[in-house]
């Protein structure tokens, strides 16, 4: 009995020591993010010359940083969306074709909105629209189409975005919101899977009950399926809002004359040398990028971290 | 009897004639987007990969002609000679398997047990995956940068320290750390939903059986979570010609850094971007989806043989 205490009481040493071992080092770790965070912000409101002086981790010096205080910084920003634009030429299949055009806030801003928002939607709703048709009509089409997705999400094509490019380019679709709607129009993807396992748990009784009574498919789908969905739907759509936000690679690749908010502030403090903006300035930038997404996150933080689970599926 | 049972099939008939139709017109629209961006598209990536295109200036478009394997040559040499690009690329593969995906199964775990703090410890990991790379990376890049050197100055006397992003022999090792830093939240959510899927009659079998917790994370909980583990393990595969390091938040599209740093994903990154441009040569299209060809030759079949061994010999939660 002795020696079985004793050995219980060793466990229970060890699992302290790992778990907080690991408290430790999780803390370590966003401890150091939100470091990165704060200093970032603060540094916002620093001045070009404070930084010249050496003062890259203290807090704004008073008289160095006078104007950098009262939100100088964040004020100059409005420079960076008045560029001329980008210029871009290319050949397609009917000759020479050139898209440019001025870069202003309200562009940015529209881009910004189709791309993040409309963009997400179809990216949240189509896989779920997707996904239900292929369980709740098991024709041997679904089962195809199930097994051809999980297929396609496993075996990688490289290397297709000159192909891609050159297709948008014959079909006139390359640098359009239109064009980037269209090719955004499918239910591939991780988040079919999704959707699938969902849809698969839940009861048929209930679109059943509302054929019996007369109801369309479409209204069975619209009136009781999708809204049944509707959490992991706002789920999708938040994270893929959040991704589009972020991307500024895609835009650099399909829509090089339709800047977003992240393709500016990659413009105007990457793509130039360094040096050239003040360290102010850029972190005002990155604020502007990054305040509004921590806001939205706080928000729909259960939203967002709702359990994602691949579900039933075997590989 | 028999004329019930025909009204009946007949009725049944209708039924699935109208699921049918609204199971068609439903599926249209996307699967002929699905016609053209994928399969029209996979299609003509193949054609491209034999053909080179050039401009012709009289009439103003452009003209193409068969050339055999001519792109596949040029892109054997543009992406298979460097070693250092394949050592970027290796190290990028391998990070997330060594490193970030373990770190984060531990993390997902102390989360699990619901350990002190586990909620604002789940909450605060996340975080770096909603804010924008391209802020973390700015910041890594000036804290590395400006506040390092004055650092190692002031407090350590050494005065000829250099940036760590742009230093000789620290720079590889800091664009790694900082994509290990970036990489928990990504898998956190996916990996706490496989714990919180496995079965409780097993952990509470096992822990009636005097299993402490590392035994019940080594014996129930990783062969609970093998699934999930194993699609991002053949995803990764799947991606090992995609990764980029970060480089382009970390340095920008065309700065020396990045093309010295460069994953194969990375450069045929940066050639797609200047093939907008460049018809010719090198970065032509054709060149361009050569090597894409050639990539999937070599990772579709890994990942298949993987996948099978895999599903052969991993463990299972039985």
């Amino acid at each position: 009995m002795a020696k079985k205490k004793v050995k219980m009481k060793s466990k229970s040493i060890a699992e302290k020591v790992f778990f907080s071992v690991l408290f430790v080092i999780i803390s370590i770790y966003i401890l150091s993010i939100l470091y990165s965070l704060c200093w970032g912000f603060m540094t916002s409101f620093k001045s070009r010359l404070d930084w010249r002086m050496g003062n890259y981790l203290g807090f704004p010096d008073a008289e160095y940083s006078k104007d950098a205080i009262r939100f100088g910084n964040y004020k100059e920003l409005g420079d960076i969306f008045k560029y001329k634009g980008t210029n871009v030429s290319f050949y397609s299949a009917f000759g020479r074709i050139t898209h440019s055009g001025a870069v202003t806030f309200g562009k940015v801003l529209l881009n910004t909105v189709v791309i993040t928002v409309v963009t997400a939607a179809e990216n949240a709703l189509l896989p779920a629209i997707g996904a239900y048709l292929c369980v709740r009509f098991p024709f041997k089409f679904s089962k195809f189409l199930y097994t051809f997705l999980l297929l396609l999400m496993t075996l990688p094509i490289v290397g297709t975005y000159p192909t891609e490019i050159a297709v948008l380019r014959t079909l006139g679709l390359y640098d359009t919101l239109y064009g980037f709607l269209i090719q955004n129009f499918h239910f591939t993807g991780l988040y079919f899977f999704i959707f699938y396992a969902f849809f698969e748990g839940m009861s048929n009784s209930y679109a059943e009950a509302a054929e019996i009574d007369g109801a369309s498919q479409f209204r069975i789908m619209t009136t009781i399926a999708l809204p049944l969905a509707g959490k992991l739907i706002l789920t999708v759509w938040l994270l893929k809002m959040v991704g589009h936000w972020n991307d500024y690679q895609t835009i650099l690749l399909y829509l090089p004359t339709r800047a977003t908010f992240a393709y500016v502030v990659y413009r105007s403090f990457l793509s130039t040398l360094d040096g050239d903006q003040p360290t102010g300035k850029v972190m005002a930038g990155l604020m502007v990028l990054a305040i509004p997404l921590i806001i939205f996150f706080i928000a729909f933080k259960d939203k967002l971290m709702g359990d994602l689970s691949l579900g039933g599926v075997k590989g | 009897m028999s004329q019930s049972n025909t009204l009946r099939k007949k009725k049944m008939d209708m039924r699935t004639r109208r699921h049918l139709t609204f199971y068609i017109a439903m599926f249209i629209l996307p699967l002929i987007q699905f016609s053209i961006f994928y399969i029209f598209v996979n299609l003509s990536a193949i054609r491209n990969a034999f053909t080179t295109y050039e401009i012709d200036y009289k009439s103003n478009s452009l003209v193409s002609y068969f050339s055999g394997f001519e792109n596949f040559g040029l892109a054997w040499d543009l992406y298979a000679n460097s070693t250092y690009v394949w050592k970027t690329t290796l190290i990028s593969f391998l990070m997330p398997l060594v490193v970030s995906q373990p770190l984060t199964i531990i993390i997902s775990y102390y989360i699990f047990k619901k350990q002190p703090l586990a909620e604002f410890f789940k909450v605060m990991v996340f975080l770096p995956t909603v804010v924008s790379g391209l802020v973390f990376a700015l910041i890594f890049k000036y804290l590395t940068g400006e506040a390092y050197v004055q650092i190692m100055k002031d407090w350590f006397g050494r005065e000829d320290a250099e940036a760590l992003l742009y230093g000789e022999s620290t720079q590889l090792a800091t664009v790694v750390f900082f994509n290990v830093w970036m990489s928990f939240g990504s898998n956190l959510l996916l990996f706490s939903g496989a714990m919180n899927s496995v079965n409780e009659s097993v952990m509470e079998a096992a822990e009636i059986d005097g299993a402490n917790k590392l035994q019940e994370f080594f014996y129930v909980v990783l062969p609970g979570i093998f699934p999930t583990y194993k699609q991002l393990f053949i995803l990764s595969i799947a991606g090992v010609f995609s990764g980029q390091l970060s480089l382009m938040s970390l340095y920008g599209l065309h700065s020396d850094e990045t093309r010295k740093l460069a994953t194969i994903g990375m450069l045929f990154y940066m050639r797609t971007q200047g093939a907008k441009e460049w018809l010719v040569g090198g970065i032509s299209y054709g060149v361009l989806t050569a090597y894409g060809l050639m990539a999937t030759a070599v990772i579709l079949p890994t990942t298949l043989l993987v996948r099978r061994l895999l599903n052969k010999y991993g463990p299972s939660a039985d």
